[in-house]
């Protein structure tokens, strides 16, 4: 399985926020941006 | 990482795959300064190639009992997890294009990268520079 890798396009998809709408990961550029990806919520 | 918000120079987001309903609560009982986003459906964590542990790895080995006795010690209290226990986490740096600049795939629950190694990935503001 191939993952994206460091150099590549995030790729095409989007998240959602908290009021139920998407955020396309390509809604952040324009400033660098760290994602903190967590295990859970606890 | 939040209380270091000034150092950072660049944006910082929260993923979770928890249910987008619960996203709203959880920002406000954290009070965290940066936004949570869901995935759901674990799209970004697939892609990302943040992947799965062994029941085995979660819930046997010692490091991770360590690292849950380190935090109770310090005071902090542990819920009952409602998600899938055995999905990793781990953190991506985007540069301002879009591309990937920095990845940390977590391989146990215990093992995320420090938070001067995620703002040294994420540089510094552009007061800082020069």
């Amino acid at each position: 399985m191939s993952f994206v890798e460091v150099g590549d396009l995030a790729p095409d998809l989007a998240l959602v926020d908290s009021a139920g709408g998407p955020a396309p990961l390509a809604s952040f550029r324009g400033e660098a941006t760290a994602l903190i990806f967590l295990r859970h919520l606890g | 990482m939040s209380k270091r918000h000034d150092e950072l120079g660049g944006r910082v987001v929260v993923v979770t795959f928890a249910p987008p309903a619960l996203l709203a609560a959880f920002e406000r009982e954290m009070g965290l300064p940066f936004p949570v986003y869901g995935d759901p459906d674990r799209a970004a964590y697939e892609a990302f190639g943040l992947n799965r542990a062994s029941v085995a790895r979660v819930w046997l080995d010692p490091r991770v009992w360590r690292s849950y006795a380190k935090l109770l010690s310090r005071g902090r209290r542990m819920h009952r997890v409602r998600e899938d226990s055995l999905q990793l986490g781990g953190d991506v740096v985007l540069d301002a294009d879009g591309r990937v600049r920095w990845t940390y795939r977590s391989r146990g629950p215990e093992d995320r990268p420090s938070v001067d190694e995620l703002i040294a990935a994420l540089g510094l503001p552009e007061t800082a520079v020069g």
